[in-house]
């Protein structure tokens, strides 16, 4: 790569990142109150589109085009990794339950559960609901990972090896959640507000080599989209659906732990594996 | 496949702009309503039959958007030239019902934000999520039956077998009208908006939550074998183009 195209990359990452970053910092600071709740169902409604927008208007302004933007869906071949963009999520919500109910130890009653969410019926409708905004909010999804994984990364790894441009990416992304979880959002207010950022740094860094495992093998940003809208839409229902049959639980104590569990040691526990096998067959992270 | 994507939208493109100025027209007036009225008890309701009129008739124009998707490639030498190619038929097809599903997720992201951007102007506390929810799911299901008579018979016969379906559809609403039982919607159109809003607004209600959400959700799958059955019957649809 010569001096001039990397000077081009690094103009290419730095305007994506003020149009990606600063519409997300106004509205998280601005749009959204002490409680972290949005003033603005617009606000709500279009945070996540930010990354997808600016992946688009850097193309636009620097005249790149749509070559390389995994925009196409490659479906034929690739069922599997779309089959597993569905499920992971899933399996990681669960996984993340059962270690907490692990971790509280005591009496565990699932029937008991079920009944103080309001009964199966309404525990249907949860997951049902969470189901169909997984097929219908896919836009959200798309948002976040049109910019980040499909934009972001690729253009890290012309500066960077693949392993590093990945970690440097999911920096930036946790980064890009910063206001929001200075306001507790995930990780909650009982801790300094730096650790709550440093903890979603590493929940991103860990998803972001999961995200980008499955962008790459399919060369299409769809099934990360599909991972990431599956895991926003389901993670809570099927992790209080699992977790509220513990007797000694309580979900206003412990968030920060429990967030740490849920977002950051359970992930990586799903992503070390990926990445070993992988780096040891050479296929997306050399 | 992503060419053929590609290709319909460009072929498209002039009806794609027209029908898309002309959603947000519509939507417009949903902007206007909201800036000129309080929350009070009659605006509101107001407001939400707009809302309803709106999201319906983007949806509707939507519909014939994705119509026009098949009636631009309705020629026999496309039609063998497409089959001949790397995908085959196959692709022409998912193409389409891709193509499909993209104007679908165009029509709920639209609705969406200019629904949640009157929402917040007005302060009326009407969301229209549900409502693009069922209509998104509803055209879902439409095109899912209809495209494959439309691939088989070609768009006249197709859209003949879909008009006498809607017509049936039309049949049995009014003959309920006239003969059902109405009591449940106390025989006038105020209680039937309020019942037809109520049905919207379903946290009170699980039983029905389910049985609306697992209707929804069984659309995805039929919209898929709707479309293996219509890359089957795709070259005998062929042989009856008129060109």
């Amino acid at each position: 790569m010569t001096s001039e195209e990397k000077k081009l990359t690094v103009k290419r990452i730095l305007i994506f990142l003020v149009l990606s970053f600063v519409p997300v910092y106004l509205i998280s600071i601005f749009g959204t109150n002490k409680d972290c709740e949005f003033k603005t169902q617009f606000g709500r409604l279009s945070i996540m589109w930010y990354p997808a927008i600016a992946n688009f208007v850097t193309r636009a302004i620097t005249k790149e085009g749509l070559e390389d933007s995994c925009l196409r869906i490659k479906l034929k071949g690739h069922g599997r990794h779309y089959a597993m963009a569905i499920l992971l999520p899933m399996l990681l919500s669960a996984a993340a339950a059962v270690i907490e109910v692990i971790r509280t130890g005591g009496d565990y009653s699932f029937a008991r559960g079920i009944k103080q969410l309001d009964g199966g019926m309404s525990v249907m409708a949860n997951i049902l609901l969470c189901l169909t905004a997984a097929v219908y909010e896919l836009d959200r999804g798309f948002g976040e990972e049109f910019g980040w994984r499909a934009y972001l990364t690729p253009k890290m790894e012309k500066l960077m090896p693949s392993p590093l441009a990945i970690t440097v990416s999911g920096i930036i992304w946790g980064l890009w959640h910063a206001p929001l979880i200075a306001k507790g959002y995930n990780f909650g207010k009982e801790v300094h507000p730096a650790l709550g950022i440093a903890a979603m740094c590493l929940s991103c860094v860990v998803l972001s080599f999961i995200l980008t495992w499955l962008t790459k093998r399919t060369g299409s940003v769809y099934p990360a989209a599909i991972f990431h809208i599956v895991y926003d839409a389901m993670n809570t229902v099927i992790y209080a659906v699992i977790v509220s049959g513990a007797a000694d639980y309580d979900h206003t104590k412990d968030v920060f732990s429990n967030a740490f569990i849920f977002m950051c040691i359970v992930p990586l526990a799903a992503a070390v594996p990926m990445a070993v096998l992988d780096i040891s067959r050479r296929k997306c992270y050399n | 496949m992503y060419g053929l994507i590609i290709k319909d939208f460009y072929v498209n493109r002039k009806y794609s702009i027209i029908f898309a100025a002309a959603i947000v027209l519509l939507h417009a007036l949903e902007f206007l309503a909201a800036m000129s009225g309080e929350d009070d008890g009659s605006n509101s309701f107001i407001f939400k039959l707009l809302g309803v009129m709106v999201v319906f008739s983007s949806f509707y124009m939507i519909g014939m958007l994705q119509h026009g998707l098949f009636e631009s490639d309705e020629r026999k030498k496309w039609a063998y030239y497409v089959t001949s190619t790397e995908g085959g038929a196959a692709a022409q097809i998912s193409a389409k019902y891709i193509s499909v599903y993209l104007l679908c997720m165009g029509g709920v992201i639209i609705c969406n934000t200019i629904g949640a951007l009157a929402a917040d102007l007005s302060g009326f506390s009407f969301d229209v999520m549900p409502l693009v929810l069922a209509a998104f799911f509803s055209q879902m299901l439409l095109r899912a039956i209809d495209i494959p008579f439309v691939v088989a018979f070609g768009t006249k016969r197709g859209n003949m077998v879909r008009g006498a379906v809607l017509v049936l559809g039309i049949l049995a609403v009014v003959t309920y009208a006239l003969y059902g039982d109405l009591s449940y919607f106390g025989n006038s159109m105020d209680t039937f908006w309020e019942k037809f809003f109520e049905l919207f607004d379903m946290k009170d209600n699980p039983r029905l939550m389910v049985v609306l959400l697992t209707a929804a959700l069984a659309v995805m799958p039929l919209y898929y074998l709707s479309c293996r059955l219509s890359c089957r019957l795709y070259l005998k649809g062929v042989d009856g183009y008129d060109k």
